[in-house]
């Protein structure tokens, strides 16, 4: 993608996105609904054509290519088979477009069935499905023709808990092993940490940094990227009169004494998620999301005095949110409310 | 929603539970249809009946019945032509009617293209105009082409008109758009998106276009009356005329006419029935089967 944008009439919504994935790579789109995400996916896809820049693949310019020639594959959150035919024409369908004899198309389907385990559902409609088996389904349509990049939207969203877990992990196994070049769309933060190569986090249809999940969660370019990517929400400090802005992550706080605590204040909530302790603790003009350690002493009305792990604090321009290299010592900081 | 009867109540109506109320809704529906159906039993019973008894308000006043007017009506008129030009009419018009009207819906929702929505707008508009101002138009465009008398007259005009594609542009944009983008990106131009994947979605909506297509073609009377002169080229409703004269009117063969002219159409709904019912909440049968 090279400044890629799309307009809608007036309304531009995604602006000048440059990023290229790597043959191989599972990136994540990662974002705020409405934050152009998903029409990202659609312009790669050539489902909505750009205002300006271009989508390459390997180097060849795709802007007039229509989607039907474009190699890909795509998964959607919700209508994603075709409710009319059975799973195995859904998951011919691609091959039957291409005029593939029969044979070939029952191996390969055949084949689908096993690695995505839907063999015994072949001769049932989409209706008779549980949304796992679907979402199986439509993951085995959009590999039938091995597509040179596959584009999923939300594909894991629609899903409880427990299956969502197993599937994108199946998935993930199934992506590195065959090397399927991924591009998908996700709200869920946690899924693009844990699922994905490279991440891609957008807000108000702009890139606001694109790399590594580590990089991502430890190094965030700006307030609001750290702010899309990391549960609970990074803490923030900001300071009358000062440049920066200081954030720091729930599990990385320590608890301190008077003289070294850089905030003070008070345990307003407990919320135990079984082996995680966090803690909502109201400081002057802040209330701080901390995830406590086993040993701290808390209890909900209780003094607190905190301060960040070494190493852990972000610091970010006050202005325009932007990273900061470095901000003021730690130690010899104090909060005091804005 | 397959073969259960949730199917015969309409969409944002639940049926009663109380067991009163339930059956106090079977005996409204009960008189709504006897209400329906009288005068098709009448027409039914004045059929059987001796010519000179035909305004007699018992329903039916004498026995034996008077089968032999069925055979009058036969004897009458070359029934079986009729039956074949309104057979051959009926067939033709539907079956390009529908193709047309499909590929016009498909235009209007799946491409955007300069006046687009002016067309839309103006095919709207067409709506308004009575059909009985067309005639003459028609008439005349027929005459023209040197088609008076000769089955284009009969099918052509009447293959497609504005409800069918309006009705049609509502049904095909209740589609998800998801469809569209898989179709597409599994390599379907767009005529096989239309036909593999709109298509069979939409096929009660469709079913139901047609068998109204069918049911107006099969009893239109006024366009066939008009545009043919041989009695070889006539429909079955034009075979009404034969018994209402100057000489008076023999409403028993008249009615025989009519029961010969319905049955048809009775058998026709009972075969594509079942397709009808899913066609009231299209767009939500959508939903439930995906």
């Amino acid at each position: 993608m090279n400044g890629l944008s799309v307009a809608y009439g007036e309304k531009t919504a995604v602006a000048d996105l440059t990023a290229t994935i790597a043959s191989g790579e599972l990136v994540a789109l990662l974002g705020p609904s409405g934050c152009g995400k998903s029409t990202t996916l659609l312009a790669v896809a050539g489902l909505l054509n750009s205002s300006a820049g271009s989508v390459r693949f390997d180097g060849r310019i795709m802007n007039e290519i229509p989607t039907e020639q474009r190699d890909v594959g795509m998964v959607f959150q919700q209508y994603s088979l075709y409710p009319h035919m059975t799973v195995y024409d859904n998951i011919a369908f691609p091959l039957t477009m291409k005029k593939w004899p029969k044979s070939d198309i029952r191996r390969r389907v055949d084949e689908l069935a096993e690695l995505l385990r839907i063999g015994e559902l072949l001769a049932r409609r989409p209706d008779r499905l549980s949304g796992g088996q679907q979402q199986r389904a439509a993951i085995a349509r959009a590999l039938a023709k091995r597509p040179k990049l596959l584009l999923m939207d939300e594909p894991f969203s629609h899903l409880d808990s427990s299956l969502r877990l197993e599937l994108r992990e199946e998935f993930r196994f199934l992506q590195q092993r065959f090397g399927i070049t991924t591009l998908f769309v996700t709200h869920d933060q946690e899924e693009a940490l844990s699922l994905s190569d490279r991440i891609m986090v957008m807000a108000d249809g702009r890139m606001l940094q694109y790399d590594t999940p580590e990089q991502v969660y430890h190094r965030p370019s700006s307030r609001r990227a750290a702010e899309i990517a990391g549960h609970p929400p990074m803490n923030f400090l900001e300071a009358e009169g000062q440049p920066w802005t200081l954030g720091a992550r729930a599990e990385d706080w320590l608890m301190a004494d008077g003289d070294t605590a850089l905030v003070r204040g008070r345990i307003a909530v407990i919320e135990k998620t079984g082996k995680d302790t966090l803690l909502k603790v109201r400081a002057p003009s802040a209330l701080l999301r901390v995830y406590a350690s086993a040993e701290w002493p808390v209890a909900v009305g209780q003094e607190i005095g905190l301060q960040i792990r070494p190493g852990r604090a972000h610091w970010f321009d006050s202005r325009t949110g932007s990273r900061l290299e470095a901000g003021p010592e730690l130690s010899e900081l104090r909060w005091t409310g804005a | 929603m397959r073969g259960t009867n949730e199917n015969m109540w309409i969409k944002g109506f639940s049926k009663p539970t109380g067991r009163w109320a339930g059956l106090l809704l079977d005996i409204f529906v009960c008189a709504l249809g006897a209400a329906m159906l009288f005068p098709f039993l009448w027409m039914a019973a004045i059929s059987l009946r001796p010519g000179d008894q035909t305004m007699s308000p018992q329903l039916l006043s004498s026995f034996p019945l008077e089968w032999s007017n069925y055979r009058t009506v036969w004897e009458t008129l070359p029934l079986l032509r009729y039956f074949e030009n309104s057979l051959l009419v009926m067939a033709t018009s539907v079956l390009f009617g529908t193709i047309v009207t499909i590929c016009a819906a498909f235009a209007f929702t799946h491409f955007s293209f300069y006046g687009r929505k002016i067309l839309l707008a103006a095919l709207l508009g067409t709506l308004m105009i009575p059909e009985q101002l067309l005639l003459i138009p028609n008439y005349m465009t027929v005459a023209g082409l040197g088609w008076t008398d000769r089955y284009a007259a009969l099918a052509v005009p009447w293959m497609t008109n504005a409800f069918a594609v309006f009705y049609l542009v509502q049904v095909f944009s209740a589609v998800p758009r998801e469809y569209r983008f898989a179709a597409r990106a599994d390599g379907a131009k767009p005529s096989a998106f239309l036909w593999k994947v709109v298509v069979p979605l939409c096929k009660p909506s469709i079913l139901t276009l047609a068998l109204l297509k069918s049911i107006a073609n099969w009893n239109a009377y006024l366009w066939p009356l008009i545009v043919t002169n041989s009695k070889e080229m006539r429909t079955l409703p034009v075979g009404l005329l034969a018994f209402s004269t100057e000489a008076g009117t023999s409403y028993e063969l008249l009615m025989a006419m009519s029961v010969i002219l319905v049955v048809p159409m009775v058998f026709l709904y009972f075969i594509v029935q079942k397709h009808l019912v899913q066609a009231v909440p299209s767009a939500e049968n959508l939903k439930n089967e995906s």
